[in-house]
């Protein structure tokens, strides 16, 4: 598996030879960065049945800097929920590449956007495979930095204010996480995730410990949005481009956000619901607030897309919920929603798209009295709604399941009814939108576009197929395994030193 | 390939065949079915002699025994005999290339359901279904009447909803013991296993179409046409959900362990026969009258099914295949009427009796069973279950007069309820219109005869056909025999007296009739004016002093599980926006500099002004820091 | 000590800044503080009294160096930093052009 800086050099490569290239022929960057998603996509789902054959773990040394018997190199490591991680983000850059060949028409300045989009992906396969704290702000902030420049990449007025507020905001988060990689080297002396934890793991937990974690759980809340730090993602989801927008929503506030936060919670400062259940309940009842207050707001948006981001914020909450109860069953759902929320939520956000190219507004009074009809978009649509807001047998049935389950299991009551009914909730907002825009009796059909249509049934497809076989296939190979990786906290450390 | 991946697999490619082909022809949905049925038989004779399992894939497991056998034949069997109806009745619609692949796949993945033989199969197949059945009623959404978004989101928030809890109920079971069989006998007496076997019920019922989440029924009633009601609610998903419900009352868990939920069972039977038949007294349409009834036969199913007398339980089995027999039918006869005469209100319909005699003698004799009038099926299977529930008293259960009593009564008012359906669709005056209707052509009637013709055999024939072949072979206890009731004997009495009665008409004084005019108040009546619809019979009930309160509530939607549910969303929603905003608002506005802030902010979350956010961003790491630190 | 206050200092001010100030540039100063501040706070942790630059040819006995790992992080921190100020500039001036203010209690147009 020694192709593993692939995932971060082969988008980076992408991203610089685009401005250069594209001088030639400006849909040369079109296929530079297709070809560029559709490697990574492979990449990914090789390393899937790779990765049984090196171990839990794999860990590629930058430049030989071996990791024993000081760790001093930078490494990336690479186990089952990194592995989960990236397999999510390129089949959905694989899905939103695609996408965007016809979507950019609407667009001048192609190579632009290809650019930051990869840099994007760059920085969001680094996050997940890294294995240095420090390596993690820098693919952080790569990611990020490109995401302000898309939201406001139509430059418009609502654009330009949401990237602003998106980018003060996005930024105090990346300040503290540095505040907190600062102290946490002053306390370690390294950088290594590894050493870290191991160095951690033989002191007290005292009053600078717990200041660590609130500067990191703080970051880490804000770039996942949750209540109340959601503020910027209803604007940055619904005023960048429809293909970002389902980047956004589907994976970068959770590769960014969830993903990097468990992975120093669990992993790295080897918390559990034994040692730190204050800690756990925090991000409970955070998790509740979310799902509760954002799913309201949601039910009276009138707009498509800042509908759809509201959602987004709600989604959250049940992650949050199940890496708070955090036993095997709810972050094996909370990680299960990652997949079927990228999925589900890209797909509808994708679907704003042409919506709004038709009709010209993405207000849902007024889509309502649009003369012609949608079916297509409409179809794709309900059926992502479906599989976000749990109805077998599609994907997102089975996170819901599992993570009211683990309520159960974890003698939460209150907090399994909560997430039933918040469920159908969540049917009841996201179908809103079929009710009112894709149902029209008669009117002229449009017609659906190329490569955005095939990007919709790839999409439908994974939903519905993998909904079939999540619990012979998926749950078992991929999540189950990942969700071992989260459980077992502080084993991370010793499986990579090990090497 | 078996029987069992053929039997699944053939309808899905015969039917896509169809679908593809299907501007030239419409053989290839019947070669679907017939090979569905073809397969069905085979596995139901292989059942009679041996318990197979199979594993495909690893993923899926099937099993068969003598229960699950006995139910795909049927399952399979109305498939076959509703698509023969929908392919005449539906000739003219505009989508019914989608529609018959819809429909031959459900009635596959029916079949798999039934031969589900663990936990996640049954969870697999049972949410292809739910999908299936919402692409089916979504199509008729807009083709038919108004109200139809309506309909269809109610009856699929129901469906989902319930189906929900049921595939949560099957999960809680999967994480504590793993993947189970489903022939365990698991007592039940601790949480788990109560707590799964009441979510699992919750399932069945609105699958079945118990009370509380029975709306979905007449709600759907008013969108899908005829063939779609015949096999979706009236058989289909009454076979599945009393099914399951018998699978896991006395195969997974043993109902006979807790007292409690027994009568949880028999209370729901009782209650859910009485009220939906006094529901459907009062109906004004063909089909929203039959599908009431169809929510009340469920009643007795799980009344019988609930007693855990093995007599008893044979009866809620028997009385499931019976009433999926005549239900659905009468829901074909209905729309053999509807057919000719684009009308189901009752009082536009009468005296058809001439017209259409194939049908009228089917829905007549269907109309009977469903009434208990001997020796049809459908008063056997009632007579079984009233013993078993008579039998209660022998285990110190002296709620069983309050069930009997309401098993009879509910019994009684369907007669009754009938008589006046059928007083008004087939006899009675006949308007004017309606004198040059015919009778429906060979395979719009061929397909309702054959089930009447089934109800008749099995009443007459019902000891040796039905329950020795069928019914007691399939449950796991030996059933006490019964002998004071011969329905051969009472057959030829019956007839004898009947051709008693003909000879007597033949040749007696009451040959003629003498017609006169009607004068009211000196005037002579006109000939319209004396049309008298069978509608108004039973108008009166609803001015009796007590159920006067309850068909108020009714009609208001009262026992509507999803308008509660409406309602309480909607008042959350209402609680949100206005009144905890306004109580923020008044609490904060009384402390200083922060309350202003404060205020401004939970007033509207999003105000649009970035150092708000901010603002809620920094106390919100404040409190965090206080939490953890300290 | 000393230095680290002037860490929190800077912090502090830049926060001010952040939540009072109304103009775009100025919110973009206030943040830029806060990353001074931040940054300052990083290279001081690599510090050590009397301690020498990690740069030796031959090295006969112990010596105390300071730590140059947190100053190649600085750095790069600081780059990051740039990119990011570059860009909220450049995204404040193209706001001033479309709203022709600086005030963002006027930009609101995204609410609710």
């Amino acid at each position: 598996m020694n192709y593993l800086p692939l995932f971060t050099a082969l988008p980076l490569l992408g991203a610089f030879l685009i401005p250069l290239l594209s001088k030639i022929w400006e849909r040369l960057s079109d296929i530079i960065s297709n070809v560029i998603t559709t490697l990574l996509l492979i990449l990914s789902v090789y390393s899937l049945f790779l990765l049984p054959i090196f171990g839990k773990v794999y860990v590629y040394e930058i430049g030989k800097w071996a990791i024993k018997p000081i760790p001093l190199g930078i490494v990336f490591t690479f186990d089952n929920l990194s592995l989960l991680m990236v397999l999510v983000i390129n089949l959905l850059s694989f899905a939103c590449s695609l996408y965007s060949i016809t979507y950019l028409d609407n667009y001048t300045a192609r190579w632009k956007f290809w650019t930051l989009f990869l840099l994007m992906v760059a920085g969001l396969n680094g996050v997940a495979i890294t294995g240095d704290l420090f390596n993690l702000f820098v693919f952080i902030e790569i990611s990020a930095i490109s995401s302000y420049a898309l939201v406001a990449f139509g430059v418009e007025k609502e654009d330009l204010e949401a990237s602003f507020k998106y980018q003060i905001i996005g930024e105090i988060a990346g300040l503290t996480i540095l505040l907190a990689i600062a102290l946490i080297y002053a306390k370690t002396s390294t950088l290594n995730m590894a050493d870290i934890a191991n160095t951690f793991a033989k002191e007290s937990k005292g009053p600078l410990f717990w200041f660590i974690i609130s500067l990191l759980t703080f970051g880490f809340l804000i770039k996942s949005a949750l209540f109340p730090f959601h503020f910027w993602l209803p604007d940055a989801h619904s005023q960048a481009p429809a293909p970002i927008s389902a980047m956004l929503s589907g994976i970068f506030i959770k590769v960014v956000g969830v993903y990097a936060l468990s992975r120093l919670i669990f992993n790295i400062f080897g918390l559990n619901r034994l040692n730190a259940s204050h800690y756990f309940n925090l991000l409970l009842i955070l998790g509740i607030f979310s799902i509760v207050i954002a799913g309201f707001i949601a039910l009276k948006q009138e707009n498509y897309k800042r509908l759809l981001a509201y959602s987004t914020i709600s989604q959250v909450g049940y992650i949050f919920v199940g890496l708070g109860l955090a036993n095997f069953w709810s972050i094996t759902g909370a990680l299960s929603l990652i997949f079927a929320h990228a999925l589900g939520k890209g797909l509808l956000f994708l679907t704003a798209g042409p919506v709004e190219k038709e009709a010209g507004s993405l207000d849902i009074h007024l889509l309502s009295n649009f003369k012609k009809r949608m079916s297509f978009y409409g179809i794709v649509y309900t059926l992502g709604a479906l599989s976000l807001a749990g109805i077998p047998p599609f994907l997102g049935f089975f996170p819901k399941i599992f993570l009211i389950l683990g309520a159960i299991k974890g003698k939460r009551f209150e907090v399994a009814i909560i997430l039933g009914i918040f469920s159908l909730l969540t049917l009841a907002y996201l179908l809103k939108i079929t009710n009112k825009v894709f149902t029209k009796k008669e009117g002229e059909e449009v017609k659906g576009v190329s490569s955005i249509v095939i990007s919709f049934l790839f999409l439908v497809f994974l939903i519905f197929i993998l909904g079939l076989f999540y619990l012979n296939y998926l749950e078992p190979n991929l999540i189950s395994k990942a969700t071992e990786a989260v459980i077992s906290g502080v084993e991370y450390a010793r499986l990579v030193l090990i090497k | 390939m078996s029987s069992f991946e053929l039997l699944i697999i053939l309808p899905i490619i015969l039917g896509f065949l169809g679908y593809l082909i299907s501007f030239l022809r419409n053989e290839f949905y019947f070669l679907g079915a017939i090979l569905n049925f073809y397969y069905a038989i085979r596995i139901f004779l292989i059942s009679r002699k041996i318990e197979v399992t199979r594993k495909i894939f690893n993923i899926l497991n099937f099993s068969v025994d003598k229960l699950s056998g006995f139910v795909l034949l049927f399952i399979s069997l109305f498939t076959l005999l509703i698509l023969i109806y929908s392919i005449r009745y539906l000739k003219y619609y505009e989508k019914k290339k989608e529609y018959f692949y819809y429909f031959l796949l459900i009635g596959a993945i029916g079949c798999g359901t039934v031969l589900a033989g663990d936990i996640l199969t049954l969870i697999i197949f049972w949410g292809i279904l739910l999908s299936l059945i919402s692409l089916i009623f979504g199509f008729f959404q807009y083709a038919t009447k108004e109200g139809g978004e309506f309909a269809f989101v109610k009856s699929i928030s129901i469906l989902g909803f319930s189906d929900f809890l049921l595939i949560l109920g099957l999960g809680l079971l999967f994480i504590s013991y793993g993947n189970l069989s489903f022939n365990l006998k698991l007592p039940l007496n601790n949480t788990i296993n109560i707590l799964s076997f009441i979510l699992i019920t919750i399932g069945c019922f609105a699958k079945a179409g118990a009370i509380p989440l029975h709306s979905w029924i007449p709600e759907i009633s008013k969108v899908a046409p005829a063939p779609t009601m015949a096999f979706i609610p009236a058989s289909l998903d009454k076979l599945l959900g009393i099914y399951l419900l018998l699978r896991i009352s006395y195969y997974l868990f043993d109902l006979n362990t807790n007292f409690v939920l027994k009568n949880y069972l028999m209370i729901i039977g009782s209650i859910t026969i009485l009220a939906a038949v006094l529901m459907a007294l009062i109906q004004k349409e063909v089909m929203k009258l039959l599908s009431y009834h169809t929510v009340s036969q469920v009643g007795y199913m799980v009344l019988g099914i609930g007693t855990g007398i093995p007599i008893g339980i044979a009866g809620g089995l028997f009385h499931m295949l019976n009433n999926a027999i005549y239900k659905s039918c009468l829901f074909l006869t209905a729309g053999q009427v509807e057919f000719w005469t684009k009308e189901t209100k009752i009082e536009k319909l009468g005296g058809l009796a001439p017209n259409m005699p194939i049908t009228f003698t089917s829905f007549l004799i269907s109309a009977l069973a469903i009434s208990g009038i001997p020796p049809l099926n459908g008063f056997f299977s009632k007579w079984m279950v009233y013993q078993g529930v008579i039998y209660l008293y022998k285990e110190g259960n002296y709620l069983f007069p309050l069930y009997l009593l309401s098993a009879m009564l509910g019994s009684i008012l369907t007669l009754a309820s009938f008589l006046k359906l059928t007083h008004s669709i087939f006899l009675g005056e006949r308007p004017k219109e309606y004198e040059k209707i015919k009778e429906v052509n060979f395979s719009l009637w061929f397909p309702s005869a054959l089930l009447a013709f089934l109800s008749l055999l099995f009443g007459i024939l019902a000891i040796p056909l039905p329950i020795k072949g069928l019914i007691y072979p399939s449950l796991p206890f030996r059933i006490e025999e019964f002998g004071f009731w011969q329905p051969l004997l009472a057959f030829i009495l019956i007839v004898l007296g009947v051709i008693v009665g003909f000879v007597i008409y033949l040749f007696g004084a009451v040959k003629k009739v003498e017609r006169k005019d009607i004068f009211v108040g000196g005037e002579l009546l006109k000939e319209e004016e004396r049309h008298f619809s069978g509608d108004q019979f039973y108008s009166p009930i609803k001015e009796a002093p007590l159920l006067e309160k309850g068909y108020e509530f009714g009609e208001e939607g009262s026992f509507d599980f999803y308008n509660y549910l409406t309602a309480i969303f909607s008042g959350f929603s209402l609680l949100f926006k206005e009144v905890i905003d306004y109580i923020l608002e008044l609490i904060y506005h009384q402390i200083a500099y922060f309350s202003e802030i404060f205020g401004g902010l939970l007033r509207k979350i999003q105000s649009g002004i970035l150092s708000d956010y901010l603002f809620v961003i920094f106390i919100g790491i404040i409190i965090i820091l206080l939490i953890l630190i300290l | 000590m000393l230095p680290y206050l002037g860490c929190i200092i800077l912090f502090l001010i830049g926060i001010y800044a952040i939540l009072t100030k109304r103009n775009l540039i100025k919110i973009a100063i206030g943040f830029c503080l806060l990353e001074y501040s931040v940054n300052l706070f990083f290279a001081f942790i690599g510090y050590k009294k009397d301690a020498l630059a990690p740069i030796y040819a031959n090295l006969s006995q112990a010596r105390n160096f300071v730590d140059p790992i947190p100053q190649a992080l600085v750095l790069t921190a600081i780059v990051i930093g740039l990119g990011t100020t570059a860009l909220l500039l450049s995204v404040a001036l193209r706001i001033y052009e479309k709203y022709k203010t600086f005030d963002i209690k006027e930009i609101k147009r995204l609410k609710e």
